[in-house]
């Protein structure tokens, strides 16, 4: 079943002054199966974040369609917004969010404390999660006392607790070492393997090559995408070392013609 | 060198960057320049001491330059310390890019500078412009004459440079030890750690409520005799010790239970307000107990003033009943003639004449236990005695009272007597308790120094018992028996009433019958007008002084909160926040945080009025009524202000957390 569908999106951003204008996402089309696990890659300035921020519903577009699951974004009102991405969406950002005011577990409730979720229910969600995150002895910490990996698991707790139907994930990596990113990339694999649809932005191949189906951006519009089908990490890595080349040499190509 | 050119334009930049607090603080110094320069260069003018009675008014100024700086020095320093927190971040990130230590010192420096040459500047330019402005109001407030004028003190001006001079080094110096002692890293990171719950929390707590009930114990018990102004002090200072203790030791401990209901605290209502103000307790507790002492002494501050501007007749009419008394020996010099003569002299300056009264005036010194007089002794409470005829006091108070054998009237200026019965040196008398008023003597209504009974008795042969009594039972000789006193009221213009004060002297001093006395009425009104304008002109710029106090403790703290908060409002608004619930918490919880002060004030000001009714009867105000119509009319007006100055700063914080 297709859980999200991105038809004909299109995002021109217009300067402050003047008539300038910027087309950051140029005809998107893609769809994601319930289940699946998708990473989105492409090069700085290539239109990823403004997909993500279009899909998060922090942003419109300025044309065309998303669906989740079959209801169009567009369509919810400014105020039900709030209450749609706290239902149906989880995030993962790449400086971690935390807040600073409250331990890890708070941290953790946050989403279920704003859905006005019983204090019992809370619980016994952070039980097996935290367990599997392997974060339940530092739930009565601050965040200023925990690691960086430690941090990301405990926003990947906060987005999985309540349980959306698409986790989105803007660089998980980013801020990690080698060490921790392979851990949370392990557990957010789990994670998926458990049924959890996630969609992940990023530009660490490492990251990318755990995903089911990696999807490249550039000028604005999807150029290609690969499927991991069988195969293992290696050589999904290697293809998507591959397309990348391919994608740069391109772009070198481009500039000499242009000059 | 090119980097130390560089230097005068980033500390120029950095204040003008960081306007928002600095802007605030700048204005502060110039109001506390310009205070300091208003009392100076008042004290300093030569005129005041030419002008009759101005002494008192003098006096009360230069006491209150004096209390300037223990008020100033700790504020700015609190006020500063804010400026350098908040730009921690800032000179770690130059440090980061090879700013030296010295570098920064000087940067500090001329920073400190720029601001001192702002406010020095800013104050004594509004202080020599209005500093005329508000020594006629000194002058009108005293009721002094106007036409004196004002001369610009070239002292005053320098002792308000140097002063500030002083003010500038000590925060200064603050700043650079700030520099020395912080190491980048720190610096740069600023202060995302949370504050540690401060130790022995219950033990602090009852510490506070202990120090407080002391407090409050001191002023209820607070008697006007010596210890009245020692008494204050300890309690103002009590007070403000166990606010402090209070806010932070109970509030932490009312936080740790909230977060400990799971059932109220995971709500989304409270979720984030009781986090927040765990994660700052201390600090925003502080700043709570300031907010919460400096709203108690505006108000305990204006109603001091607004009650003694009000009542300033009552307490001229307390200090002197009559305009003129004429106290003389009626053997020399019959009642009928002194009488006429007053009124002869009113009426050749035309002025009208209200009252008119002559009563013969004697008095004992006694001691009182209870419901006994006796032998004065030190230890024992000491009673002036006044011994009326029937005859004055009926003439007195228009009554016809009649008086059986071994009965007699009293009356007390002080507080209610409540027996009826009395043992005068060993003589048992019935006692009929009367209420006033009764003229020469006004009641204070309560217990006081100077109190005194006025003992009526049937008639002059009871009387002269009683006096043998008294000289039976304290071994001393009664003063002389036929001192009369005539009083006059009087209304017409001053200059004639003045002319008539005159008169009545020069009588006085051709006069060859014994004793005689004048008593000026005019001029003793005219030195307490003196003294207590001095006392108005101090409440008035310190009423001022404390209410800016007040705004800029506020501000401060919505605005540090408000960069505090910033983050964490955008992190909550990814996760599925909506404006209208920040909305809705910024509004809870800045309610909640700005409440807690203001009743804690109001309930300290109420309980403050009690001292106050006691400290206002040293300046012979005992209109408690007045008093507390004013202390309502005060709480009621700070209420709004204080709302509207916490709904003006809140949009400062709003600024920087709702976008």
């Amino acid at each position: 079943m297709t859980l999200l569908e991105v038809k004909n999106v299109k995002k021109v951003y217009t300067a402050r002054f003047g008539a300038a204008k910027v087309q950051a996402l140029n005809d998107v089309n893609f769809s994601v199966e319930e289940g699946e696990y998708v990473a989105i890659m492409g090069e700085s300035g290539s239109g990823k974040t403004t997909l993500l921020n279009i899909l998060a519903s922090l942003d419109r577009a300025t044309s065309g369609q998303v669906l989740l699951q079959g209801k169009d974004l567009a369509q919810i009102r400014r105020k039900d917004l709030c209450k749609f991405r706290r239902d149906h969406l989880g995030f993962i950002f790449q400086d971690f969010n935390l807040l600073d005011t409250l331990n890890i577990k708070d941290n953790i409730f946050l989403p279920l404390v704003l859905a006005g979720l019983d204090y019992q229910e809370m619980e016994k969600r952070i039980l097996p999660l935290s367990v599997k995150l392997e974060i339940s002895d530092i739930l009565e910490k601050y965040p200023y006392e925990v690691s960086g990996g430690q941090k990301q698991r405990a926003a990947a707790c906060r987005a999985l607790i309540t349980k959306p139907d698409l986790i989105l994930a803007d660089e998980p990596t980013g801020a990690l070492d080698s060490r921790a990113s392979g851990k949370l990339l392990g557990l957010l694999e789990e994670v998926n393997q458990e049924g959890q649809t996630i969609l992940m932005v990023t530009h660490s191949i490492q990251a990318a090559s755990h995903a089911g189906r990696v999807l490249f951006i550039k000028d604005g519009s999807v150029f290609h995408q690969i499927y991991k089908g069988g195969q293992g990490y290696d050589t999904m890595y290697r293809m998507i070392s591959d397309t990348l080349t391919v994608l740069q040499t391109e772009a070198a190509k481009t500039a000499e013609v242009r000059k | 060198m090119r980097k130390w050119k560089l230097l005068p334009g980033f500390a120029v930049k950095g204040v003008m960057l960081n306007g928002s607090i600095y802007y605030p603080y700048i204005i502060s110094c110039i109001f506390s320049v310009f205070t300091y320069y208003i009392f100076a260069s008042i004290l300093e003018n030569d005129l005041i001491a030419t002008l009759p009675h101005s002494e008192y008014a003098w006096v009360m100024l230069l006491l209150g330059k004096i209390l300037l700086i223990p008020i100033l020095i700790p504020f700015l320093y609190y006020a500063n310390s804010f400026l350098v927190k908040r730009r921690k971040k800032e000179t770690g990130l130059y440090t980061l890019l090879g700013m030296e230590r010295k570098h920064l010192v000087i940067l500090l420096l001329l920073e400190t500078l720029l601001v001192y040459i702002l406010s020095v500047s800013g104050g004594i330019l509004f202080g020599v412009l209005l500093a005329k402005l508000f020594f006629l109001l000194l002058l009108k407030l005293s009721s002094l004459p106007v036409e004196a004028e004002f001369v610009f003190s070239w002292k005053a001006l320098g002792e308000s440079f140097l002063f500030f001079a002083a003010v500038s080094t000590f925060t200064f110096l603050h700043g650079a030890a700030g520099i020395f002692l912080a190491r980048p890293v720190e610096l740069l990171s600023g202060n995302r750690k949370g504050e540690k719950e401060p130790r022995f929390l219950l033990a602090g707590t009852a510490a506070g409520v202990l120090v407080l009930m002391l407090a409050y114990n001191i002023v209820f018990h607070a008697k006007l005799d010596g210890n009245i102004f020692l008494d204050f002090f300890k309690s103002v200072f009590l007070v403000i010790a166990g606010t402090y203790l209070l806010f932070i030791f109970a509030g932490v401990a009312v936080l740790r239970l909230l977060r400990r209901k799971k059932r109220f605290y995971y709500r989304p209502e409270n979720f984030i307000t009781v986090s927040g103000m765990y994660y700052r307790m201390k600090k925003s507790a502080a700043g709570l107990a300031n907010i919460c002492i400096f709203s108690s002494m505006v108000m305990i501050t204006l109603t001091c003033t607004a009650a003694l501007y009000a009542g300033l007749d009552g307490i001229i009419e307390f200090a002197y009943p009559y305009e003129t008394i004429l106290t003389y020996d009626g053997s020399n010099l019959p009642r009928r003639e002194a009488e006429e003569k007053l009124s002869e002299t009113a009426e050749k300056y035309g002025l009208s004449v209200n009252r008119l009264d002559t009563y013969a005036d004697f008095w004992v010194i006694c001691g009182r236990e209870e419901s006994r007089v006796v032998k004065e002794r030190p230890g024992i409470k000491s009673c002036q005695i006044y011994l009326l005829t029937l005859d004055d006091y009926n003439r007195l108070t228009g009554k016809s009272e009649t008086l059986k054998e071994e009965e007699v009237l009293l009356y007390s200026t002080g507080g209610k007597y409540g027996n009826n019965y009395l043992e005068f040196m060993g003589t048992d008398l019935n006692v009929r308790e009367v209420q006033g008023p009764l003229t020469p003597w006004p009641c204070a209504g309560r217990d006081c120094f100077g109190e005194a009974w006025v003992l009526t008795v049937k008639d002059d042969q009871m009387l002269q018992n009683l006096v043998k009594v008294w000289e039976a039972g304290s071994g001393e000789e009664a003063m002389m028996a036929d001192q009369v006193k005539s009083g006059i009221q009087l209304t017409g213009p001053e200059d004639k009433r003045a002319a008539f004060q005159e008169e009545l002297k020069e009588w006085q001093e051709s006069w060859t019958g014994g004793m005689l006395s004048v008593s000026d009425g005019l001029e003793g009104g005219q030195m307490i007008y003196a003294m207590n304008g001095g006392l108005l002109f101090i409440g008035i710029l310190f009423g001022m002084l404390f209410f800016m106090c007040l705004l800029l403790i506020m501000y401060y703290k919505q605005i540090s909160e408000g960069y505090e908060d910033q983050g964490s409002f955008s992190i909550m608004q990814k996760v599925g926040m909506s404006d209208a619930d920040i909305r809705s918490t910024v509004r809870r919880q800045m309610m909640m945080v700005f409440a807690f002060p203001l009743l804690a004030a109001l309930i300290h000001s109420a309980v403050g009025m009690y001292m106050v009714n006691q400290l206002m009867g040293a300046l012979r105000m005992f209109d408690t009524a007045l008093l507390v119509k004013w202390g309502i009319l005060v709480a009621f007006g700070f209420t709004v202000v204080y709302v509207s100055s916490y709904w003006i700063t809140s949009r400062a914080y709003y600024r920087r957390v709702v976008l």
